[in-house]
């Protein structure tokens, strides 16, 4: 995975199922940047840029990753996923929907790394209890003090995905 | 063969081919050998005579087989007997076998055949091989010229010096080659004999098996006795390309030598043979070594088409021993067997030339003297040595190839390229010798070290700023004497200490690569040092001092993927120029420091050697996940110089790896995996925060949950892309010095070595050197309870900062 910085080759993405090709990114770019820029999908936030608040979570083969500090090289043939690959709003990811229903937002600047991280423990865990919601959500920082409705979000999310299954 | 005279074959009866013989003023050779004949109480006796051209070349070729006294035996009865297959073509050949009963075996005219030829080579002063190819022409033995190249490129025939023998001793080294080829069919009858006339000249060749031998042996010339050494040997159809050369298995070896030398010897990967550790990989270079160093291998059962096998491999043999034989003692032998009886009767009647002790060389003293020779007090006495070594005269320059006649790729086989390609990624030679975005092997990287910058230099075939005007006697020098292709001297920040263990024919492969890649006009910086290090003729005497040229000889009391992991580690791979520590002159220690950890472009490189600091012990298995994969869950992950390690031992066969982590893992004590599991356990989590209140702790708890603890706390969180490295079992952090664990908090990991590592952004912007001195302060306490605590690390995160890497 050694790559050259310096040379702005073209790059090929795949971003919620369409491949992309962009140009003129160099490959230590974050991934973050490409997606809002270039893909022009602004799920994904910028918070920190660091790494710590999850914000601008996104899933690259379904493992979350903190596209800030994730180049763009990482993302080479591997399918990425942001909020806006989840669900569209006609047709929302059942942890949208939760996230909507009990308005589990004030700003609402976390809640792409909310919905994100949802998915992914979902995936691997589809009946959480609460502390193992709040060990999963604890390096998603949320300022404005919503962690009680986020955390009945992610519990009626897991419900929709049982009745969902269960159909 | 005999092309342009269809008459040159002709069938007589009862099994006698004869054909025209014509004199004329060419040079003639004639020699006979023998060899015993199958059934019978008899040698068949095979005559072979040439005219022969200043060059060796051998227009005629008239060879005359049969068993015993030829007037006692009934002609005519049973069928004709089997035609040995006309390999070389000559002008004229003829070929006459008198053997009604079939008592000759097919060994026999090979051995005539492949001796002949290497006495006439010897006589005209070609080499063997060369002369050979003379004999086949280019197009239609295209496939056995190509087993001949493969073969023979694989021993890096042509380019061994004899590795120089004690002069008092009484074994001499010899090397030997033997070609034979086969009909891919039933043993090549008279109704299937090859029809050599014109008008079929252009037709398909018959489907053959081609086999070549390399074989290398001492012999003792007081007792006769023979040790083969090592055997090369390869068969195939010699389409080119590199599937087409296929070893032969090693039981197959060993019988062949036994019933060639009378004496087993057990056959196993040569150290320098790559991906052998799988039954599908057979090598084609064995070493060979007593059997009772190892166990006897045992096959026991043998079907009669083993048999046929073990005849057919061993048809070359007994020519490739006896040429060796003459290689080492100037004696010919002209029939088997090659017992030590036979040897010693036939070296009493060659006379005072065998047994003539060698030239009395000068005995290479001992490290041990030349060090105290060269003063080990401050190197006074050896500054003077560099002093004189400046004064004499220096290495002479090697004459640049002719403009036009460089190597190229087309020169070597694709084996032979491949083959370099992993030496070359074994080496990580673009690793030093690329700037950073700059083109690979074009050179420019700056190497920092304790006397000054060295700038890498250009090693693509660039015949004005590259090594394209370089021959391989030139390259050869320069990777095992530290000697540019002009006669300066290389600092030793090139590792030439190490390549020069490195085995001839790996040499020869990593120069045809090295010459087969783009060449890249770019001129790298000069390299300056401050006098007196500006006089690398001084060098010289630190060579003298601290240098051993020696190749790498396998230990026979170890298995052969131990052998292969110490030549890989002490070799190519040359680990010891990172993690050995260096003397006050920059050169790695031996005896105990070997491996016991030294320093990189700043970096700390760990001991590999029964490290005390680390958390967990390596275990084999470690290691060689940490290896191939750049991360080791008990360990901690590939960072710094080492990532780019990690990235080319990623693409070498998964073996070659194994072998390093063997090897290594068998320098410090066994480790039992329960044993290293359960430190793991115990270690992960570190001591309890809480006991933990001084407040710089309480800052650096901080910056952990906040930074750090999304990808590298012990629980919490959904994952994440890439590997978590749990601070608890990481060696950065239990290492005596924090200056690894203050580099990749300042700079991350952004070139991780394998693609599923992950990333980790770098600190530096975010936090200063107090924050950052906290926070690894914070590290240490916590996961490293049983290590004291680190001094001054604001200074040394001041002091990372201000470093180039």
């Amino acid at each position: 995975m050694l790559h050259s910085a310096s040379h702005a080759q073209p790059l090929t993405l795949k971003v919620n199922g369409e491949t992309r090709t962009i140009e003129g990114a160099t490959p230590d770019t974050p991934l973050l940047y490409i997606l809002r820029n270039d893909c022009e999908l602004n799920g994904p936030k910028y918070g920190c840029g660091l790494g710590q608040c999850g914000a601008c979570t996104v899933l690259v083969d379904g493992q979350p990753a903190r596209s800030c500090v994730v180049p763009v090289a990482a993302a080479h043939a591997r399918e990425v996923t942001t909020l806006e690959g989840l669900g569209t709003p006609d047709a929302l990811h059942p942890v949208q929907r939760a996230f909507i229903d009990e308005q589990a937002a004030q700003c609402g600047y976390c809640l792409n790394g909310m919905i994100m991280s949802t998915a992914a423990l979902l995936a691997s865990n589809p009946s959480p209890d609460d502390d193992a919601i709040r060990d999963a959500l604890r390096f998603n920082l949320c300022r404005c003090g919503t962690h009680l409705e986020i955390v009945r979000a992610v519990k009626r999310a897991a419900l929709y995905l049982q009745q969902q299954h269960g159909q | 063969m005999s092309e342009d005279d269809p008459q040159a074959l002709r069938l007589k009866e009862g099994g006698v081919f004869l054909t025209e013989d014509e004199d004329d003023a060419a040079a003639r050779r004639r020699a006979q050998y023998a060899w015993p004949a199958d059934g019978i109480d008899a040698d068949a006796q095979l005559a072979v005579e040439a005219s022969v051209a200043a060059d060796g070349t051998m227009a005629k070729w008239h060879y005359r087989a049969r068993v015993g006294d030829a007037a006692s035996e009934v002609r005519g009865s049973g069928t004709p007997a089997s035609l040995p297959v006309l390999l070389y073509r000559h002008a004229h050949a003829s070929v006459a076998v008198d053997d009604p009963s079939r008592a000759i075996p097919a060994q026999a005219h090979a051995f005539a055949r492949e001796s002949f030829i290497d006495e006439v080579a010897h006589d005209a002063r070609r080499d063997p091989v060369a002369l050979r190819l003379d004999h086949l022409d280019a197009t239609r033995d295209a496939g056995a010229r190509e087993i001949i190249r493969m073969v023979s490129e694989r021993a890096a025939w042509g380019t061994a010096p004899h590795a120089a023998q004690a002069p008092a001793s009484p074994w001499l080294r010899g090397r030997g080659f033997a070609f034979d080829g086969q009909a891919r069919e039933e043993a090549t009858r008279v109704d299937a004999l090859p029809d050599y006339s014109p008008k079929n000249a252009s037709a398909e060749p018959q489907p053959m098996s081609w086999s070549a031998w390399v074989v290398d042996l001492d012999v003792n010339r007081a007792t006769g006795d023979i040790a083969v050494r090592r055997v090369v040997a390869g068969q195939g159809a010699g389409t080119p390309d590199a599937a087409a050369l296929q070893g032969l298995p090693a039981w197959q070896i060993e019988e062949a030598i036994a019933r060639g030398t009378g004496v087993r010897r057990i056959a196993r990967a040569s150290h320098d043979e790559t991906g052998f550790a799988t039954d599908a990989d057979i090598p084609v270079s064995h070493d060979l070594i007593d059997a009772h160093s190892e166990r006897v291998s045992n096959v026991t059962a043998r079907s009669a088409s083993d048999d046929k096998r073990i005849e057919q491999a061993a048809a070359p043999v007994a020519a490739a021993i006896a040429n060796a034989l003459y290689d080492a003692t100037g004696v010919r032998f002209r029939a088997p067997p090659f017992d030590p009886e036979q040897i010693r009767r036939a070296f009493a009647a060659a006379g005072p030339a065998v047994a003539l002790e060698a030239p009395a060389a000068a005995r290479r003293p001992s490290r041990w003297s030349r060090w105290l020779a060269g003063g080990g007090i401050g190197g006074v006495a050896g500054g003077l040595i560099g002093l004189a070594c400046s004064i004499l005269p220096g290495p002479s320059p090697i004459a640049p190839l002719p403009a036009g006649a460089g190597a190229d790729a087309t020169m070597w086989s694709a084996a032979m390229l491949e083959r370099g390609r992993q030496v070359a990624i074994a080496g990580d030679c673009a690793v030093c010798h690329t700037a950073p975005g700059g083109h690979v092997s074009a050179g420019g990287l700056a190497l920092e070290t304790p006397f000054g910058t060295v700038w890498s230099t250009n090693i693509t075939p660039d015949r004005e700023t590259g090594i394209g005007a370089w021959s391989y006697e030139a390259f050869a020098r320069a990777m095992r004497q530290g000697i540019a292709r002009d006669g300066r001297h290389l600092y030793p920040a090139f590792p030439y200490t190490a390549f020069a263990r490195m085995s001839e024919s790996d040499m020869m492969a990593l120069y045809a690569y090295l010459m087969s890649q783009p060449a890249v006009k770019q001129a790298a910086p000069e390299t300056k040092l401050p006098f007196p290090l500006n006089q690398r003729r001084l060098v010289a005497g630190w060579n003298w001092l601290f240098h051993d040229a020696r190749e790498y000889q396998p230990d026979a009391q170890q298995s052969a993927l131990w052998n292969r992991g110490k030549y890989l580690v002490d070799g190519a791979g040359h680990c010891g120029a990172c993690h050995t520590p260096r003397n006050a002159l920059g050169a790695e220690k031996g005896g105990f420091a070997y491996l016991g950890g030294g320093s990189a472009e700043g970096w700390d490189a760990p001991a590999l050697v029964a490290a005390r600091a680390v958390p967990v012990p390596w275990t084999e298995d470690a290691l060689f996940t940490y290896l191939r994969t750049g991360f080791s869950a008990e360990h901690g992950v590939a960072a710094g110089p080492m990532a780019p390690v990690v990235a080319g031992l990623a693409s070498l066969p998964e073996s070659d790896v194994r072998a390093i982590a063997h090897y290594i893992a068998s320098l410090s004590p066994p480790v039992d995996a329960a044993v290293a599991a359960h430190a793991a356990a115990q270690r992960a989590t570190g001591t309890n925060a809480d006991t933990l209140t001084a407040a710089g702790f309480q800052n650096g708890q901080r910056m952990f949950e906040a930074a750090c603890a999304v990808c590298h706390a012990e629980s919490g969180g959904v994952g994440h892309l890439g590997v978590r490295p749990l601070m608890g079992l990481n060696t950065s952090v239990s290492q005596a010095s924090p200056e690894n664990l203050l580099r990749v908090m300042m700079h991350g990991i952004d070139q991780p070595a394998t693609e599923g590592l992950g990333y980790m952004p770098g600190f530096k912007d975010s936090f200063d050197d107090q924050q950052l001195a906290e926070l690894a302060g914070y590290i240490r306490a916590r996961y490293a309870p049983g290590q004291p605590a680190w001094h001054d690390l604001a200074a040394t995160a001041a002091g990372v900062r201000e470093a180039v890497h």
